[in-house]
C-alpha cells in the first residue's frame, strides 16, 4: 500500500465528510420521539420505523420499490451484456452513436428524460404501472452495466472462445460455459448499480407513479411536501441503509474478482 | 522437392487465400499433408502461418481457396463442428476450471456419458505426465504444465488434426526443449496429424517431417529439413534455412561452362546452373561447410573456386570451428571446419583462401531491374 500524505488524506475526509453528513443526518432523526422533525431529535424511539414497515401506504411503496428495482435490473443487466457484447466485437456503421446514445441517460437530466418518458407512456397507457416504471428505470440503469460489462470483456481473451469451439462447443454453449463465466463479475456489478439506480430514484417515479402504484423515494417526495412527520427519515434511513449494503456489496465483487486476477 | 497425391491426403489445403481490406494475409497457399504426417509451417511473423492455421481451424474464413479433410470440403463448416484440435501459444486454458474441468470440456460439449469423461481425462493427463493435477486450477501451474494440460485438453477429444500455434513461444529454452521432444512422443503415440506454427527454425528441423516455409503470404517450398538445407529452389530459402555465404554477380561464359563474375572481380565456376544465361544477374550461395579455408601460397584443389581474405574472427562451437575471413572490399564471409581438421597455423590475421567445389555451390537468378 502507498503511504498517503496526511494533509492530502485530511482533505480527503473533509470532502466526504462535506458530502455524506447531510444524508447520514436523517439517521438520528428518525429515531426521535416527538411528531414532528426537528434538530436535535429528542429521546430514543423505534416507533416511526414501526410505522413505515406496518402502515400499507409505506409498505406497498417499498414492495414497489423493490419490485421495480428488481425488474428494472433484471432488464438492464441482461440487455446490457449483449449490448456490451455486441459494441465490444460488432464491426457496423454508427457504432460511436449507438454507444453514446446509451451511454446518454447518465449524461442527460434526469427531469427531462422524466417529462420525454411521461408524454409517451400516457400514450401507451403505461403511466402508474410498475411495467412502465421498470422500462424507464432500465434505460437509466444500462448505461452501468454497459459499462461494466465492457470492463470485463476488455480483460477476456477471445482464444478462450476459440479455444471452445475447437473442442466441439457451440457458439451458445461456450458462451454460458466459457465467456458468461469470466464476465460474471462485471454483470454482477453493472446489476447492482442498475438496481440502485431504480432504487433510489425520485424524479421519473415522481412523473409515472399513481397513488397506487409509487415507489420509496416519490413517497418520501410527497410526504416531504405535504406534511413532516419523522416517519420520512425512517423510511430514507431504511433506503440509505439498502443502498449502503448493495455498495458495499459490489465494492467486494470487485475486490474479489481483482485478487483472482492478481493471483 | 516432394508432393503428394491429392487422393492420399488427409487435409488438403487448394489456393488458399486471405485478403484484410488493404492487405493481403494469404496469398494462394497450395499444402497437402498426410495422415499422421508432423507438418511445421516456418516463417518470419506476418508472412501467414498463423493465417493458415485459424483458416484450418475454422476462426477465421478465407477470401478464396478451399480446405479438404479426407476429400470431405470443409471451407465453410463451423469450428465447432471440424474435429480439429487446437494448442494456443497463451495456452487458453479456461481460468474458472479445474484441470479436469478444463480437460473434460470437449467431452462435456459432445455429452460423452459421464462414467466415460473421468477415464478419458485419467489417460490424457497421463499422457501428458500431469496425472495427481486434476483438482489445480491453472493459475496454480507453472507455463511448462498449463501448456501440457492445453495439450491433453485437445488430445483428450481424439481430433483428426492436431494445430498447434508456436506452443512454446512462452518458454524458456530448457523447458522448450523437453516439451518439444513430450510433443514428438506424443505424436508418436497417437500417431495424430500435426501441424505446427513456429518461426523458430531449430524447433521445425528438429520435430517436422516436412516444413512448409512461409514468405509474405505464400508458401516458398515444402520438404524434409534435408531437403530444404541441400536442395533450396529459391535465396529466401537457402539463407532462411541455416547460415549460407553469398556472392552476388553476373553470369558469364567461363573456362568449363557458365561462370560468375562477382561484383568484386572474381570469376567462380558454376556447377549446375539451369535457367542461367549469359549476362543474367545472379547469386551463388555456399554453405560454410561446403569451404574450406588454407593459409595463403598452400595446394588448391584441382577445379575448385577460390577466393583470397584474411581471418577477422575464429568461433569455437561446439564441435566445429568457425572462421569469420574479410575478403577485399571488407565484406565478411563463413567458414566451418570439423575440429579435428583444424589446421592450428589459421588463427587471427592469417592470410588465407577460402575453397569449394563448383558443384557445392547454388545459384539463384536475381530479380531484374
Amino acid at each position: 500500500m502507498r503511504r498517503v500524505n496526511p494533509a492530502v488524506g485530511a482533505a480527503a475526509a473533509l470532502v466526504a465528510v462535506f458530502l455524506v453528513a447531510p444524508t447520514l443526518v436523517v439517521i438520528p432523526l428518525s429515531f426521535t420521539e416527538y411528531s414532528v422533525l426537528n434538530w436535535p431529535p429528542h429521546g430514543f424511539s423505534l416507533k416511526w420505523y414501526d410505522e413505515v414497515l406496518t402502515d400499507p401506504t409505506w409498505r406497498s411503496a417499498t414492495m414497489t420499490s423493490l419490485k421495480v428495482g428488481a425488474g428494472a435490473a433484471l432488464a438492464a443487466t441482461v440487455l446490457g451484456t449483449g449490448i456490451a457484447l455486441g459494441l465490444s466485437r460488432g464491426r457496423f456503421r454508427g457504432k460511436n452513436v449507438a454507444t453514446i446514445a446509451i451511454l446518454s441517460p447518465m449524461i442527460v437530466p434526469v427531469v427531462i428524460t422524466a417529462v420525454a418518458n411521461y408524454f409517451v407512456f400516457v400514450k401507451w397507457g403505461l403511466t402508474g404501472t410498475a411495467a412502465g416504471l421498470i422500462a424507464a428505470h432500465t434505460v437509466l440503469g444500462l448505461p452501468f452495466v454497459v459499462v461494466s460489462v465492457s470492463n470485463s470483456l476488455s480483460r477476456f481473451d477471445r482464444n478462450q472462445e476459440n479455444a471452445a469451439y475447437s473442442l466441439g462447443a457451440s457458439p451458445l454453449f461456450a458462451f454460458f460455459t466459457v465467456t458468461l463465466p469470466q464476465l460474471l463479475p462485471g454483470v454482477l456489478s453493472g446489476a447492482l448499480f442498475a438496481f440502485i439506480t431504480s432504487w433510489d430514484e425520485a424524479i421519473i417515479s415522481q412523473f409515472l407513479s399513481s397513488p397506487q402504484v409509487r415507489t420509496l423515494p416519490s413517497l418520501i417526495f410527497s410526504q416531504i411536501s405535504s406534511g413532516v412527520d419523522p416517519s420520512v427519515a425512517a423510511a430514507a434511513s431504511i433506503l440509505l441503509a439498502v443502498t449502503a449494503a448493495l455498495l458495499a456489496s459490489a465494492s467486494i465483487i470487485g475486490a474479489v474478482s481483482r485478487r483472482k486476477r492478481s493471483s | 522437392m516432394t508432393t503428394i497425391g491429392a487422393e492420399s491426403a488427409h487435409l488438403s489445403i487448394r489456393s488458399l487465400s486471405k485478403r484484410y481490406k488493404a492487405t493481403v494475409a494469404l496469398d494462394g497457399v497450395d499444402l497437402d499433408v498426410r495422415r499422421g504426417e508432423f507438418v511445421t509451417l516456418l516463417g518470419a511473423s506476418g508472412s501467414g502461418k498463423t493465417t493458415t492455421l485459424q483458416c484450418i481451424a475454422g476462426f477465421v474464413s478465407p477470401s478464396s481457396g478451399s480446405l479438404l479433410l479426407d476429400g470431405v470440403d470443409i471451407t465453410t463448416r463451423p469450428a465447432h463442428k471440424r474435429n480439429i484440435g487446437v494448442v494456443f501459444q497463451n495456452y487458453a486454458l479456461f481460468p474458472h476450471m479445474t484441470v479436469a474441468e478444463n480437460v473434460a470440456y470437449s467431452l462435456r460439449a459432445r455429452r460423452a456419458p459421464k462414467e466415460d469423461r473421468k477415464e478419458r481425462v485419467a489417460e490424457a493427463l497421463r499422457t501428458v505426465r500431469l496425472n495427481g493435477f486434476e483438482d489445480r486450477k491453472p493459475s496454480e501451474l507453472s507455463g511448462g504444465q498449463q501448456q501440457r494440460v492445453a495439450i491433453a485438453r485437445t488430445i483428450v477429444f481424439r481430433p483428426d488434426v492436431l494445430l498447434m500455434d508456436e506452443p512454446m513461444g512462452a518458454l524458456d529454452k530448457s523447458l522448450r526443449e523437453s516439451l518439444q521432444l513430450e510433443v514428438m512422443r506424443i505424436h508418436r503415440e497417437l500417431g495424430m496429424t500435426v501441424i505446427y506454427v513456429t518461426h523458430d527454425q531449430e524447433e521445425a528441423l528438429t520435430m517436422s517431417d516436412r516444413i512448409a516455409i512461409y514468405h509474405s503470404g505464400s508458401i516458398l517450398q515444402v520438404g524434409s529439413a534435408d531437403d530444404l538445407y541441400e536442395r533450396p529452389t529459391s535465396r529466401y530459402v537457402a539463407e532462411f534455412i541455416g547460415e549460407s555465404n553469398t556472392f552476388p554477380g553476373t553470369v558469364e561464359p567461363g573456362p568449363g561452362g557458365l561462370a560468375l563474375r562477382t561484383d568484386g572481380g572474381q570469376l567462380l565456376a558454376l556447377g549446375d546452373a539451369p535457367r542461367m544465361s549469359s549476362g543474367r544477374r545472379a547469386v551463388l550461395v555456399v554453405r560454410p561447410e561446403r569451404m574450406s579455408v588454407t593459409a595463403r601460397g598452400a595446394e588448391i584443389p584441382e577445379g575448385a573456386n577460390h577466393v583470397d581474405g584474411t581471418v577477422r574472427d575464429v568461433v569455437y562451437i561446439g564441435a566445429s570451428l568457425k572462421y569469420v575471413i574479410e575478403m577485399a572490399g571488407g565484406e565478411t564471409r563463413q567458414v566451418r571446419v570439423p575440429a579435428s581438421a583444424v589446421d592450428p597455423v589459421i588463427v587471427r590475421g592469417t592470410s588465407v583462401v577460402m575453397a569449394w567445389q563448383p558443384a557445392s555451390g547454388i545459384v539463384f537468378p536475381e530479380p531484374e531491374g
